[in-house]
């Protein structure tokens, strides 16, 4: 295929200013004269919001304190800076891929081991835009998240008997796991695994074991490529996910550690790690991990205010409620002008101040607490919604306690395993007796609305159908089921009386909500793949 | 790193981190002696540069050291089990493509010029950055014997990858051709071959394993062009 050079825009990341020069030269050698150049991951985001650019080429190693290659990658892809189009490279000092690849969730177009010579870069850039140009409706079906119809994709590539067999069934592979499908995935992988061991499917094998809930065979598995290779962060990572399931939170901690000492500068995991240590009460671990995964969040978009969160609880649990509340405000200062963080250290303080007795100020906390969520409804997370729910009870605002109680329940009316933890909260309040009985009458009230919604798609009665369902997934943006019932009653309609503009908007936006979750979900596959049909007939 | 004697411990460990630190550090400062010599010798061409071929010499030399010091580290890591084999999937004309454009401003100094022959729907399985390693340096050894033509052959026998490299020199000597190729015959004081690069190979060949078989390395004069003939054979 013949690839234009001259009419790409690149973007170069490098701290070093003979880095920049000597790659600009590179790419002049072959055509590329449009190019922008900084030192800094900062600079290239904003550059990148100004500019639509063909071709980034970063640096992985940006400098002390700073953001680093990946972070860039992942602040951008975070914020949609990089279409599907566009070809991200990551270049790297000799022997330090490992360390860059473990498990991160965006992994760059190509990486590039330093030194390289012009030839190099040329031929691999040749190489990246053909294959993009190749892939491109591959590439546009899996950003629009159109899982059924990227894997239809790839079958078609593959019946072609290209060149890449391998790499088109580990996309197709990887597509399954995202889709849901984990009977085609290990399917695929096992396909892989008759011609050769190669650890990426064998670790796919081991995700696909992990989502049909084989855990034991899931835990063989990521053992077995852990003893192959005792750097392999990403076999780390999913055996510690398989031990929680299994029960084993103490196993999965001593792993996780693992991990974290393999590759100590991803925040996710360090995250994971204090929330792990946290459950097993392994509060001085607990509390590093947080710390540490607020200091690394600090250049990153994966900074959260549940770290912050975390931290703070674990100190009031080592009774420092004077460093809780320093971690309280350092929230609202590292995020300003975010109502989550506000809120959330607004919690923070009427934990707090519950455990000192303060029980004034431990009010006004919580009251504030109380209008943020207000104003922030349907955004605030089930954990923060469950502390929030407990400091109000103990301060005897039985009204808001049972309020937000109620709104769990309303979010997670099918999960029983989380309507448990809600019970509990009400075993230890004023509310005791009633507590099951608010549960249950909460719970009926939503599979009430979601009956008659069903009633009225089943009589016929569609447009009556279609409101009646709209509503209720308006006021319950976090529930999946009525998302998906009131999504599925405008496709049915579409189905058979043709498009509409406004219903082809909202369907969307019920299945969006879903998808921030669970996008995993058959329901939602199959929603989506109607979706698709209608928006494309 | 096995030779270290009882007691003597400490001493070592202390040596080797100092030889490795070092090495590090004489290895970085090559790095900045091929960029400037990089960019001298962008702005000046054989025909205009009396001293072209002079800068050319210096840039070889200079690599190839940067290149055993690159090698030796990488033997550290790989004894310490820091450096492991990380198999995955590769068309394999990519992957020669990729040796070609690495080495490409050196062939070219030297004027010698490169061939490749592979299918190009030939699909391997091999760590890219170990065998990378290995073909460069390779590459490098053969622009000393080669008069004017590389070339870079891959095809699948018997269940194995067989990757060589061939020149169009004067072949290996007789001493070395003796035996397999293991590395400890190839060191040679008057000669300057210290026989890392052949070491390097093997310990790469042999990382790579599949259903019981490993990778293996030979050295042969005759080829395409009757010089010599590195090739390397990965399961």
């Amino acid at each position: 295929m013949e690839v234009v050079f001259k009419d790409k825009r690149v973007l170069i990341i490098d701290d070093f200013p003979e880095m920049r020069s000597s790659l600009r030269r590179m790419l002049r050698s072959f055509g590329i004269e449009n190019c922008d150049d900084v030192d800094s991951g900062e600079k290239a985001i904003e550059k990148m919001e100004e500019n639509a650019y063909d071709v980034v080429l970063c640096d992985y190693n940006l400098g002390l304190n700073r953001k680093d290659g990946q972070q860039v990658l992942e602040e951008a892809k975070h914020r949609e800076l990089l279409p599907y189009h566009v070809i991200f490279m990551m270049i790297t000092a000799e022997n330090t891929m490992a360390m860059v690849m473990g498990a991160v969730e965006y992994k760059p177009d190509d990486y590039l081991t330093k030194p390289f010579t012009k030839e190099v870069l040329q031929t691999r850039l040749k190489r990246l835009l053909a294959h993009k140009t190749h892939m491109v409706g591959l590439d546009r079906a899996v950003h629009n998240k159109e899982y059924a119809k990227a894997i239809a994709i790839c079958d078609s590539h593959l019946a072609g008997k290209p060149k890449n067999i391998m790499e088109l069934l580990k996309v197709k592979s990887g597509l399954c796991l995202k889709a849901g499908d984990f009977e085609l995935a290990a399917k695929t992988y096992q396909q892989v695994l008759e011609v050769r061991e190669l650890p990426w499917a064998r670790m796919g094998l081991g995700q696909s074991f992990y989502h049909e809930n084989r855990f034991e065979d899931a835990k063989k598995t990521f053992e077995d490529l852990i003893k192959q290779n005792k750097t392999n962060i990403e076999a780390y990572d999913w055996l510690a996910k398989v031990l929680v399931k299994l029960n084993q939170p103490e196993a999965a901690q001593e792993v996780l550690a693992k991990a974290v000492e393999l590759s100590p500068n991803a925040i996710k995991r360090m995250q994971e790690l204090g929330e792990l240590a946290h459950e097993n009460h392994d509060l001085d671990t607990a509390k590093k991990s947080y710390k540490k995964a607020i200091q690394l969040g600090k250049h990153s978009c994966l900074k959260d205010p549940e770290q912050f969160t975390g931290l703070a609880k674990v100190l009031v649990e080592q009774d420092n409620t004077d460093e809780a509340l320093e971690v309280a405000q350092a929230t609202r200062k590292e995020f300003k002008g975010n109502t989550d963080a506000d809120l959330q250290a607004s919690v923070m303080e009427g934990v707090i101040y519950t455990q000192r007795h303060e029980e004034d100020k431990a009010k006004e906390a919580i009251g504030k607490a109380n209008q943020l969520y207000e104003e922030n409804k349907g955004e605030v997370s089930a954990s923060v919604t469950m502390d929030m729910a407990k400091v109000n009870f103990a301060v005897g605002d039985e009204e808001h306690g049972k309020g937000l109680v109620q709104d769990l329940v309303r979010d997670h009316h099918e999960d029983e395993r989380f309507l448990e933890e809600v019970e509990a909260v009400l075993e230890n309040s004023s509310l005791k007796d009633e507590g099951k009985n608010i549960i249950e009458q909460t719970k009926k009230e939503i599979i009430d609305i979601n009956n008659k919604g069903v009633y009225l798609v089943k009589e016929g009665k569609m447009e009556e159908a279609i409101s009646f369902l709209e509503q209720a997934a308006d006021g319950l943006p976090n529930n999946k089921t009525i998302n998906l019932n009131a999504a599925q009653a405008m496709l049915l309609f579409m189905e058979r009386n043709g498009k509409d503009e406004g219903y082809i908007k909202k369907s969307r936006q019920f299945l969006d909500r879903v998808a921030k979750t669970d996008s995993a979900s058959e329901k939602y596959q199959r929603l989506m793949g109607l979706y698709q049909g209608i928006i494309a007939a | 790193m096995d030779t270290k004697e009882p007691g003597d411990e400490s001493q070592q460990t202390d040596f080797t981190t100092i030889l490795v630190s070092t090495i590090h550090d004489v290895k970085n400062s090559l790095g900045l002696v091929l960029h400037t010599l990089d960019e001298v010798m962008e702005v000046c061409t054989p025909q205009e540069c009396k001293v072209y071929d002079r800068f050319a010499r210096l840039h070889y030399e200079a690599k190839r050291v940067s290149n055993d010091l690159v090698r030796l580290l990488s033997l550290y890591k790989i004894g310490n089990q820091q450096l492991l084999c990380n198999i995955s999937d590769y068309l394999v004309a990519d992957f020669l493509e990729d040796c070609q454009a690495q080495n490409k401003p050196l062939l070219q100094m030297n004027g010698i010029s490169v061939e490749t022959e592979c299918a190009d729907d030939l699909l391997w399985y091999f760590d890219t950055e170990l065998l990378a390693g290995v073909v460069n340096t390779v590459i490098n050894n053969a622009l000393r014997y080669a008069q004017g033509r590389l070339k870079l052959v891959a095809r699948e026998e018997n269940g194995f990858l067989r990757l060589s490299v061939e020149d169009d020199g004067q072949g290996y000597p007789e001493t070395l051709l003796h035996g397999d190729a293991d590395a400890k015959r190839g060191v040679s004081f008057q000669t300057g071959s210290t026989g890392l690069g052949l070491y390097f190979a093997s310990v790469v060949a042999r990382m790579h394993e599949n259903q019981g078989r490993q990778g293996y390395v030979t050295i042969s004069n005759g080829g395409s062009y009757g010089g010599g003939c590195f090739s390397i054979y990965i399961p």
